[in-house]
């Protein structure tokens, strides 16, 4: 297994030029395991950004620093310029994330939970509903919007909360495995929604296990094994040694035998 | 603020789209009634002034012939008390020591009885001229009172009576139960808990948005137990109902916090039962004179049973449904709970963080 280490082409506007997101030196262990093992990462303003593993690698570990839900232990660690450590509240009105698993609260509406994300990033009244209704009728769920989520499926589940976490329109959004579990025209719907996310002020970091989707929607791919980067840089320039495609690329560099038995 | 206010709200909703709501408000009242009406134990009241006395003393010979109260004789102070203990007697009057009378009084009834009985007594007692060697307060001695709770299961109701104001502080482990420990279990296996993590305020926000709620929710539970014990079984409080309610309202938010600071550990249900049910609600039940009145205890557990919040809350419903209390005369069982308020808060607020803090 290999390193490929690829610059980011140079890119001179003022807005690129500030990191959404930036690691250093990050370490996270898990008693004896370390998760993720003092890498060093950058995320420019505006990009689209696909971080790739095994299971195991530590991509959900480093979505969940970069989302306040696990402390900075090891290293350094700030989102749209606010240090973790000392300002994670600052860095969490910057941020949305669509984390693996569709934690809704089943007894209430699907507008009942957007609401109360609304409320939780301060808005209320005609506000939080306009914008509780927008991100329905984005994911295409405002016929249901007041059912019970437990009368979803489980794809409509998912695409609620991809809408909650977009609710108060984050610069930084991170999704975490976003289609996992989604038929094909559920993954359609939110794999265009994520392409019109771009917006040289809005940056996107997601982990799949989909290759293809990570080479459809982002032109940057991150591949952490065992907790350390070992590949970064465009699809193509990951392609460079001469492989058919990136899931080539990914098996080369982590290897073919099982991670999980 | 409005991330407080979203959280109420969501907890609110929550509550009222699950059957546990309705668990949580009405089984205390389901157990006064079962207790009251389906055993036939209603409260009544008082009929007649039936008075316990020792046979010989000179409290006996004074009151003899009173058309003031029934007087009845018993052998010695234990059988007058025991008299008052069984609901055979509302008061007994013994000599306790050289010029010193004590007027026993069953505490279960109301504070128009006992005082009607004080009265009737001292005014007896003063009036005469008692035997040598047994002077009356008139004559400079003491007429001290001793509360006694009986436990007689015959018509008098004097079950119901006792136990009856008990279910009010009932309730508050039944909603401290459901309203905290449930909720905070379903955030947690749900991880819904991610969500709130990330609400960019102060984490003290969230909780108290949680509180909150828990907080209407548990008075509306007290409310409907309260409104059983006097609409359905017929006690009318004979005090403060503010003062009721302010004892539950110190009293639920500490117990809140506190099965929000146990129940962060549990996994599942089964072990929520066990962290919060055997250390906390299980000695409450039992101890704190909701089913059996702390005095029939040994001393060693009467200590343990004052040292119980719940206890002190029931104190306070027992003293505003029997005794007329007023903010003055709990005034000790409220700072008690004011401070059980403030360290049950401060717990549940340190173990919510802690839980938000780790919950990835």
């Amino acid at each position: 297994m290999g390193t490929v280490s690829v610059q980011e082409s140079p890119d001179t506007s003022p807005i690129r030029q500030r990191a959404a997101a930036r690691v250093r030196g990050l370490t996270v262990s898990y008693g004896q395991v370390k998760a993720l093992d003092g890498i060093d990462l950058e995320f420019g303003t505006g990009t689209k950004v696909a971080v790739l593993g095994p299971n195991g690698a530590g991509k959900t570990t480093l979505l969940r620093v970069l989302t306040t839900l696990l402390p900075v232990y090891g290293g350094e660690a700030e989102v749209a310029g606010h240090d973790l450590r000392r300002a994670p509240v600052l860095a969490r009105r910057m941020i949305g994330l669509m984390p693996q698993e569709n934690n809704l609260y089943e007894e209430l509406s699907g507008q009942e939970n957007l609401m109360l994300q609304a409320a939780l990033h301060g808005f209320t009244g005609t506000e939080a509903k306009a914008r509780s209704d927008a991100a329905l009728a984005r994911m295409g769920l405002e016929s249901v919007a007041r059912r019970p989520v437990s009368t979803y499926s489980g794809g409509m589940k998912r695409r609620l909360v991809y809408a909650r976490s977009m609710l108060h329109e984050p610069p930084v959004l991170f999704l975490d495995e976003p289609t996992t579990g989604l038929d094909a025209q559920a993954r359609h719907v939110l794999w265009g929604d994520v392409a019109s996310l771009a917006s040289p002020e809005r940056t996107v970091v997601l982990t799949t296990h989909y290759i293809e989707e990570a080479e459809r929607l982002c032109e940057r791919v991150v591949i952490i094994d065992r907790g350390k980067v070992v590949a970064d840089g465009s699809p193509a320039e990951l392609k460079r040694g001469g492989e058919r495609d990136l899931e080539e690329v990914f098996l080369n560099l982590t290897g073919r035998e099982l991670r999980d038995r | 603020m409005a991330a407080a206010l979203g959280v109420a709200r969501n907890e609110l909703f929550l509550q009222l789209r699950t059957k546990m709501l309705f668990a949580a408000l009405f089984m205390p009242a389901i157990f006064v009634l079962a207790f009251g009406y389906l055993i036939g134990l209603q409260a009544r009241p008082m009929q007649h002034l039936h008075v316990a006395v020792e046979t010989g003393s000179a409290v006996c010979e004074a009151m003899a012939g009173t058309q003031a109260v029934d007087l009845t004789e018993y052998p010695g102070a234990d059988a007058a008390r025991a008299a008052v203990r069984s609901g055979d007697a509302v008061a007994a009057i013994v000599e306790t020591g050289p010029g010193k009378m004590t007027l026993v009084v069953d505490d279960s009834q109301s504070a128009a009885a006992r005082a009607a009985i004080g009265a009737i007594t001292s005014g007896l007692l003063s009036g005469r001229t008692l035997p040598e060697g047994a002077a009356g307060p008139a004559g400079g001695a003491k007429l001290e009172i001793e509360e006694l709770y009986g436990l007689g299961m015959d018509e008098s109701g004097y079950l119901t009576r006792v136990i009856s104001p008990g279910f009010v502080a009932m309730s508050l482990i039944y909603t401290a139960f459901v309203f905290a420990g449930f909720t905070l279990l379903n955030e947690k296996t749900r991880q819904t808990i991610y969500l709130l993590a990330l609400a960019p305020c102060g984490r003290g926000w969230v909780l108290a948005g949680k509180m909150l709620a828990s907080v209407v929710l548990m008075l509306l539970a007290a409310a409907v137990a309260a409104g059983v014990v006097v609409w359905g079984i017929g006690v009318a409080p004979a005090g403060s109902l503010a003062v009721l309610f302010l004892a539950v309202l110190l009293g639920g938010t500490g117990l809140l916090g506190f099965v929000y600071a146990l129940s962060s550990v549990a996994k599942d249900e089964t072990m929520l039962r066990v962290v919060v049910g055997v250390p906390l609600f299980l000695p409450m039940i039992f101890l704190s004179g909701i089913t059996y009145p702390v005095a029939v205890f040994p001393p060693v557990l009467q200590s343990v049973a004052r040292a119980l919040p719940l206890t002190w809350v029931n104190d306070v419903c027992r003293a505003v449904f029997f005794h007329g209390a007023g903010f003055g005369d709990v005034a000790w069982q409220l700072g008690m709970l004011g401070g059980f308020c403030l360290v049950g808060a401060a717990l549940g607020v340190a173990a919510i963080s802690r839980l938000m803090r780790y919950s990835a």
